[in-house]
């Protein structure tokens, strides 16, 4: 809603622009003055005028009004048409349009023309305004002619540059909108607008001058300062001539000359209405426009400060205004709220929460009036002109900031002296928190407008009651009062607005001028008369619906609405208004009551109630009225002591007397535990309560509260058809919506009469009118109600969302609250027990028939009446009620039910005789009845009896926790929903708690497990509500904890009866790396228990350690009753198989086998799903079958001659060289104590390493170890997968990888025998290998692929667990059971042999015994089972092949004689490229002569062979050693010398 | 500085605590209650607008908004608990003041919270709350009050 535009006139709230006047040519005005409003910056008016000439200049240059300089009182501030004649009739200057062919026409079309122009010279002269020729041709018709020009200036006495030509008509033939067409017009205009702009500026300026003049020679003729209504009319007229030159600056310092001035006129004390009004209104005018200025130019913390100032003065007006002056007043006081928060609040709101300001210091930000010398016109208190001229603020100052200093420019050609540029300014920048603007932000100033608006109905209506009454004490300056009451109204028709601002005067034809002016008895009458006319509800309903509007999507103002709507739902109702009023108090109603603020509730309660009644729903009002009972109960203080006096009718002393006297020696239960014993039993209360008490106790008196909520009670009780036919004879005003007597005045006291809710008589049911009641506590999440139904398109308002959900924000929750949870334990597996907790928060006890819990599992609903009291421990589950009563029940057309149910609930049983053994304190079967309850704030004790004196059995006591429980048996596994408590009031009340809908409690709540969270909150009685609601019930174990779980609405069943137990078969013996270790997963349903149905059984592989990582483990499970029967291998996965059904007292075994590739230690972890968790772990170790150690040796006696590396030798590798063959040793040896039985070795050279074995392995490769086995083995599973022959392990061992399968295409296998190997048993692999390319880096020759597997007889076995004697209760129970088998061993297996022969007999689809030996093991080996062979492979040695530059040879006779010569020689070879020069020497030997030359040179060329021969005799018997050579290559720098060889020399 | 409401609003934004320590007629209660309740609008924009990542929320949150009669200073505690002081005076006043105030708002409140047998978030009802309060409000003078002998 804008508020200025529907307030203001135009020329008040827009900046007021040039006027100009056109002349001739009317057919172009229309274009011309569209251009300069539309595409012209700054915008001008140019008003086209078609008056005959005469007529225009006596209108718009007529003679001057003269007025004498000093007279008598004033008439008045403002001229009410000064503004308007400004900018609408009188003109800055006047454009005359002249034709072309009449400048340059013949000599009586220039006379004609120069006659016209000279007449309009001289009337615009007179007054002081421009004139301007514009002669309009078409384009392209060039320049005016110069000597016509020149006779037009001279003879107007005209500037020539003001006759200019207007190219504004387009050339013959082009279209007008033709662009270039209207380039030139546009150029042609500017310079028009230019030249009017100048010209505008200067006659502005005149008037301010001439203005400035005046009120200077006024004042020296007063010799002294001007009255302030002249000062406050001076200076305003100044600014507005600045504002039309666009001098903002100057305009703002006059406008708050004009406020300081206004703010000095003399209104009288007690103040004088007219005046008052008058001054009001032109101040509203300033305020206005200095607002908009501000805001404008950016400096919002001016404005800020503007508005302040503006209802700090007028807020009050000082002394004591009529009453009818006062309304009036308040409607102007209402205007200032709505404008500001429309002008200011706005901007206030988009404020970051810190922003920058900027403050200017120094003299040169001041403005100074230069005109004429004077600086000031204003003799007022605050004339002084404007300080710090910011002309930079933080925000954008957009096109006013740009206007503001070319205004400034402006202002001084025209010279009136306006200095405000700020440019010389020193400005310094803070940062502000835009809190303390706050108090303008739009929701603040909406309220306030709000309150006021109230304010002023109230006034009105205390006027029209008044009237009314002939007459009231309006205040000793009431006019109506001192005139004699009932004085006739005015007749509003013939008063008029006055000539000046804010002035009213009378139609009188006999006066001067046909009016007269208002008396002031007149002035109040008519204000009497227009504020009972205009000000009723519906308008103040205006005013807030405007503001409920603008503050719809304010973010930050939740609470504000709140507030504004209970303002506005009570104006509703006195509008009559009923729903619109229950729909707003509803949603304020849930704002207090969720967050707890119970005053302001139980304000906006006493409203909703009362419209209730006048809506007549009787249903609803008898909510509110226990609501408001149990609140007002809530907010009293209370002791303890006093709570028997209230329930015997308020005989007692009232609480607000204990509170003011200082009590009576109560005992007041201070919080502080003891403290209370050290006030000396003063009854000494925190003040705050005190003060909240006495502030509810004004509001609602306890005791007809009291009262109310007996009645409530009753019609509960008797039906609400009762209340109903009561609500419809004491609601006579609802029919003609005519407010109710004194409900204007705000929330009364609550009354039976006003609440309606006397004692009704418990009659029957009265025909045709429903007697039922029926209430929904649901949970509503707002928020997200709101969320989805936007998502949904459903845009309805708040109020509807809570209309579809009765009842659903806890008003019920005040009466009675509820706490409900599953048992911490339940009593056996068969079983489950709910408790709730009912806290009557009423002032008296409350009528309760039965309790119904309806719960939800998967198999549907079932209902369970709760007991009073705890639940027996040895209590069979309670008998499910039928489903057709139950479904009844919770549906609000249940009328039949209770009749039916009436035969299906229980009397409460007794307990079995001896149940109670584990409880002592047990109540006996009358306390059971009569309900379990505890003073909340009291110890915790559950010995209590009856609710209270007179109260039956069936009775909520009250401000007490009364407990109900229900044992019932969940029918099927999963989850157990407790979805509603339904209690029974009577048979005709009935008030549903939907708990399924309630979020999950949270331990951050105050009170986890009590729906109604912290709305409890909130005086004593929330103290006492807040305690644990199931303190008193006790954990019949030896701990005696707590027993129930508040907030656990939800029980998962995990399973029924008693648990299975889970436990595992370890392996007999070690577990080698690499092989298939076998391990049992036994499970065993107990006898007693129930049969194991659609359970599932979770392996994975838990902790690890020994350098084993979960993912070198792969467990392979035999999956035999899942969909696809067979192995699955797991690596490092959790996998989840299918159990099939298990009948009590049998076992099943699942079958699995635990791989590992790497030596250490891992947890099998199996857990069984049935859906409770019953786990069991296992740990296996993997120990490495062999050690293994490679040799390499080449042939002897040769020698090869290499390059010198130039790369240092890595460690670990085995330096070759190409073309050396060399035999590869690998030896195998048994680390473990098993039997090892070795299928095959096989190489699997890498194909990159260079390496080629030298021949057929098969013929060239042998196994050297302990004798081979029998042969193939024959155990079990053996003969048909061990390799028969040689070439069934010629295939790919698929262990070997692509690798292998590489090495095998270039034929390197190597099979070895079947050989058995033990404990330290060494089996010895030879391999002749021979580099043929150069290999830089060290790499691995390869693997090596052992295939062994256990012999028949050695086999590893898995243990049989020894079976459970009883079901173990729990998961943990298990868990024990499963380390209890793992560390049993073998003693374990031993145990339960006898035991599983016998469980083999009965066992019936366990796949584990199927399989089972008699002694105990399990055979791993039987189908389906993994390969028993494995595959180990061991790395090869890391070789470097080097190149050879030649190889030598010493070939000598095997056999030698003593002194028999003999030849020795050296073989050479040379592999290089190029020839290679060597320098040979025999070397020294001590048994060897040398018969030729020691120490040749020789060159073998590339790629040949050489050699060298020696005559040696060898001259000493024996074994001697041959002389070894020295080869050296020096041109490569290496050297060579040839190990010697021994021989036996023989003697001669 | 003149104090004239202090109140203690719990985590749900539930009252704890407001007293006013002037007398105060029923209108002029019920105005406090609507004042503090309104100004926990301006503390949860207040913290809303600290939810930068790292951005550190300071317990005092300075003039919430300035009324017609008070000015609203706000703090907010670690656990929530919000500390609304209403001032009657209409001259700024120094933060560093208030700031005080607050602090000894925050460990009376502290102290209090400590005793075992007080409720987190339930309302505090105890005299010797109300005492300690009244000294801590009693430094600063009340209009009409006399401190040193001199009207203030």
């Amino acid at each position: 809603m804008n508020f200025v535009a529907s307030f203001y006139p135009q020329e008040h709230r827009t900046p007021p622009l040039p006027l100009v006047a056109l002349i001739g040519c009317s057919e172009l005005h229309r274009e011309i003055s569209d251009y300069f409003i539309q595409h012209h910056r700054p915008p001008l008016v140019f008003h086209g005028s078609n008056e005959p000439l005469e007529q225009f200049v006596a209108r718009a240059f007529g003679p001057k009004k003269q007025s004498p300089l000093v007279g008598g009182p004033l008439p008045g501030i403002l001229k009410a048409d000064w503004f308007a004649k400004h900018r609408g009739k009188k003109p800055a200057m006047v454009v005359a349009l002249v034709e072309r062919r009449e400048l340059d026409g013949d000599p009586s079309t220039w006379n004609r023309m120069m006659y016209g122009l000279k007449q309009l010279a001289d009337a615009a002269g007179q007054r002081g305004a421009g004139v301007l020729v514009g002669v309009v041709q078409q384009q392209g018709q060039g320049d005016l002619p110069p000597d016509r020009v020149q006779a037009v200036s001279h003879n107007l006495t005209l500037d020539r540059r003001l006759i200019l030509p207007l190219a504004l008509l387009p050339p013959p033939g082009v279209a007008p909108d033709d662009p270039a067409t209207r380039h030139v017009r546009d150029a042609a205009l500017t310079r028009l607008g230019r030249l009017a702009l100048e010209l505008a500026a200067a006659y502005y300026g005149r008037l301010a001058r001439a203005v400035a003049d005046k009120a200077a020679a006024r004042r020296s003729a007063l010799g002294g300062p001007l009255p302030p209504e002249l000062a406050a009319r001076t200076a305003f007229k100044l600014a507005v001539y600045a504002e039309f030159r666009q001098d903002w600056a100057t305009a703002v310092a006059h406008y708050r000359e004009a406020y300081a001035a206004i703010l000095a006129v003399q209104i009288g004390l007690p103040p004088r209405p007219q005046r008052w009004s008058e001054v009001c209104a032109v101040a509203e005018l300033v305020h206005l426009k200095l607002l908009m200025l501000a805001v404008h130019q950016g400096r919002l913390e001016e404005a800020v400060a503007q508005v302040r100032a503006h209802l700090g003065h007028f807020a009050r007006p000082k002394g004591v205004l009529p009453a009818s002056a006062q309304g009036a007043h308040l409607g102007f006081l209402v205007r200032q709220y709505q404008v500001a928060a429309q002008e200011v609040g706005t901007h206030v709101d988009a404020l970051p929460a810190y922003y920058t300001t900027t403050t200017t210091t120094g003299a040169a930000g001041t403005a100074a009036i230069g005109g004429g010398g004077t600086t000031s016109v204003g003799g007022g208190p605050a004339a002084a002109g404007m300080t710090g001229g910011s002309t930079t603020g933080a925000a954008g100052g957009g096109l006013m900031q740009q206007q503001l200093t070319g205004g400034g420019a402006t202002a001084g050609m025209t010279g009136t002296g306006a200095g405000i540029t700020g440019s010389g300014a020193t400005g310094s920048s803070t940062i502000v928190s835009s809190a303390s603007l706050k108090d303008c932000s739009r929701a603040h100033l909406l309220m306030a407008a709000a309150r006021l608006a109230v304010a002023r109905r109230q006034q009105a209506d205390a006027l029209r009651a008044a009237r009314a009454g002939g007459g009231g004490a309006l205040g000793s300056g009431s006019a109506l009062g001192s005139g004699g009451g009932g004085a006739a109204a005015l007749d509003t028709a013939p008063v008029r607005r006055g000539p000046y601002v804010g002035q009213l005067v009378l139609r009188n034809e006999a006066a001067q001028g046909g009016y007269s002016p208002l008396s002031d008895q007149d002035y109040l009458l008519f204000l009497e008369s227009e504020e009972c006319r205009l000000v009723t509800p519906a308008a103040v309903i205006d005013v807030m619906s405007s503001a409920l509007l603008l503050l719809k999507d304010a973010p930050g103002a939740d609470r504000l609405r709140s507030q504004l709507g209970g303002l506005m739902a009570q104006e509703h109702v006195l509008a009559g208004s009923l729903s619109s009023a229950r729909k707003l108090l509803l949603q304020v109603c849930h704002q207090y009551r969720r967050e707890g603020w119970l005053l302001p509730l139980l304000q906006a309660l006493l409203s909703l109630r009362d419209v209730a009644q006048r809506l007549r729903l009787p249903a609803e009002h008898l909510c509110y009225s226990l609501e408001i009972c149990a609140l007002a109960n809530q907010l009293q203080y209370k002791p303890a002591v006093l709570v028997p006096l209230y329930g015997s009718g308020g005989s007692g002393q009232h609480p607000i007397k204990f509170l003011t006297a200082g009590g009576s020696g109560a005992a007041v239960g201070d919080e502080d535990g003891g403290d209370a014993g050290g006030n000396d039993g003063n009854g000494t209360v925190s003040t705050a309560i005190s003060e909240q008490a006495s502030c509810c106790a004004r509001l609602v008196d306890l005791g007809t509260a009291m009262a109310a909520c007996r009645s409530a009670v009753q019609t509960l009780i008797t039906g609400i058809s009762e209340i109903k036919q009561g609500i419809m004879k004491t609601a006579p005003t609802s029919t003609d919506g005519t407010p109710a007597p004194g409900a204007g005045a705000g929330p009364g006291p609550f009354s039976p009469d006003a609440s309606g809710l006397a004692p009704a008589p418990a009659t029957g049911a009265s025909g045709g009118l429903p007697r039922h009641f029926h209430y929904t506590v649901e949970h509503l999440d707002l928020r997200e109600a709101q969320r989805r139904a936007r998502d949904a398109g459903d845009p309805r308002p708040v109020a509807e969302l809570m209309h579809r959900h009765t009842q659903h924000d806890y008003g019920w929750s005040r009466c009675v609250s509820l706490a409900a949870g599953f048992a911490y334990t339940r009593p056996d597996p068969d079983s489950a027990d709910f408790y709730l907790g009912l806290f009557c928060g009423l002032p008296r006890g409350l009528p309760l028939k039965a309790v119904v819990l309806h719960f939800a599992d998967d198999q549907g609903d079932m209902w369970v009446q709760a007991l009073p009291g705890v639940v027996p421990p040895h209590a069979p589950p309670y008998p499910l009620l039928p489903g057709h009563i139950g479904s009844a029940l919770d549906s609000a057309t249940h009328s039949f039910h209770h009749l039916h149910l009436n035969t299906h609930l229980r009397q409460h049983p007794p307990p079995p005789p001896g149940a109670d053994g584990a409880q002592p304190d047990a109540e006996p079967e009358a306390e059971r009845t009569a309900g379990h309850a505890h003073a909340a704030g009291g110890p915790a004790s559950t010995s209590s009896t009856s609710g209270g004196p007179g109260e039956g059995s069936a009775t909520l006591p009250p401000q007490r926790w009364t407990h109900y429980s229900a044992r019932l048996a969940p029918r099927c596994l999963g989850r157990l929903r407790a979805e509603r408590a339904i209690l029974l009031l009577s048979d005709h009340a009935t008030v549903v708690f939907k708990l399924a809908s309630f979020p999950p409690a949270t331990a951050a709540s105050a009170q986890p497990g009590v729906l109604t969270g912290p709305l409890l909150g909130g005086g004593r009685g929330g103290a006492d509500a807040a305690a644990a609601p199931f303190r008193s019930v006790r954990s019949s174990g030896p701990t005696g904890g707590p027993a129930v779980s508040p907030g656990q609405l939800v029980l998962n069943v995990a399973h029924l009866g008693p648990l299975p137990s889970l436990s595992y078969g370890l392996p007999s013996g070690l577990a080698l790396l690499g092989e298939h270790a076998p391990l049992l997963a036994v499970l065993e349903v107990p006898r007693e228990g129930r049969p194991l149905v659609n359970a599932c059984m979770e392996f994975v592989i838990g902790r690890t350690s020994g350098g084993l990582q979960p993912g070198d483990i792969v467990l392979v499970v035999d999956d035999a009753a899942g969909p696809q029967p067979g192995l699955m291998a797991l690596n490092n996965e959790r996998y989840r198989i299918q159990l099939p059904t298990v009948q009590p007292g049998r076992r099943y075994t699942v079958r699995l086998w635990a791989r590992a590739s790497a030596a250490g230690t891992a947890a099998v972890g199996a857990m069984l799903l049935c859906p409770a968790q019953v786990t069991a772990t296992a740990t296996l170790t993997f120990e490495e079958p062999f050690d293994f150690k490679c040799r390499m040796s080449s042939e002897v006696g040769v020698h090869t001659l290499s390059l010198p590396r130039l790369t240092s030798r890595d460690l670990g590798s085995t330096a070759l060289t190409i073309g050396q063959p060399v035999v590869l040793t690998a030896m195998l040896r048994a680390l473990q104590p098993a039997v090892v039985e070795v299928a095959s070795a096989q190489v699997a050279l890498e194909p990159g390493s260079a390496i080629r074995l030298v021949a057929d392995p098969n013929q060239q490769l042998a196994a050297h170890g302990p004798p081979p086995g029998v042969g193939p083995p024959t155990g079990p599973g053996g003969p048909s997968q061990a390799p028969t022959s040689l070439a069934s392990t010629l295939g790919p061992d698929p262990a070997a990888g692509p690798a292998g399968a590489a090495a095998v295409a270039s034929g390197a296998l190597v099979v070895a025998p079947y050989t058995r190997l033990t404990k330290s048993d060494v089996m010895t692999l030879l391999l002749p290998i021979c580099p043929t390319e150069l290999l830089d880096h060290p790499r691995s020759l390869g693997r090596l692929n052992i295939r062994w597997r256990r012999p028949a007889g050695h086999v590893l076995l898995p243990q049989q667990p020894a079976p459970h004697a009883t079901a173990s209760g729990s998961g943990s129970g298990s868990d024990a059971a499963g380390s209890s088998a793992e560390d049993g061993g073998f003693a374990g297996a031993e145990a339960g042999d006898a035991e599983g022969q016998r469980e083999g007999e009965g066992a019936e689809g366990a796949v584990g015994e199927a399989n089972q030996r008699g002694d105990g093991f399990v055979d791993p080996l039987a189908p389906p089972c993994p390969d028993p062979w494995v595959t180990t492979t061991l790395e090869l040695p890391r070789v470097t092949v080097a190149e050879s530059l030649l190889t030598a040879r010493t070939v000598g006779p095997s056999a030698i004689t003593t002194g028999i010569p003999f030849t020795y020689s050296l073989q050479l070879q040379n592999f290089g490229t190029t020839p290679l020069e060597l320098m040979i020497t025999l070397q020294d030997a001590p048994g060897f002569a040398c018969a030729n030359e020691r120490s040749p040179s020789l060159s073998v060329p590339p790629r040949e062979r050489a050699g060298v021969s020696w005559q040696l005799t060898a001259s000493q018997p024996g074994h001697q050693l041959l002389p070894g050579v020295r080869l050296l290559a020096p041109r490569h720098n290496c050297a060579l010398t040839t190990q010697s060889p021994h021989v036996y020399v023989q003697p001669f | 500085m003149t104090i004239a409401c202090v109140a203690f609003i719990g985590p749900q934004n539930n009252p704890m605590y407001l007293r006013s320590l002037e007398p105060a007629s029923d209108d002029q209660y019920m105005k406090l209650h609507y004042v503090v309740h309104c100004s926990l609008d301006a503390v949860e924009e207040k913290v809303l607008l600290k939810r930068g990542p790292g951005d550190v929320q300071e317990s005092y949150l300075g003039l919430l908004y300035p009324t017609e009669d008070y000015r609203v200073y706000g703090y907010l505690t670690n656990t929530h608990v919000k500390i609304i002081v209403l001032l009657d005076d209409e001259a700024p006043v120094k933060d560093d003041l208030v700031m005080r105030v607050m602090k000894r708002l925050h460990n009376l409140y502290v102290d209090t919270t400590s005793n075992p047998f007080h409720k987190f978030g339930m309302p505090i009802s105890s005299p010797r709350f109300d005492a300690a309060l009244e000294s801590i409000v009693s430094v600063y003078p009340r209009p009409g009050g006399s401190v040193g002998g001199f009207k203030t």
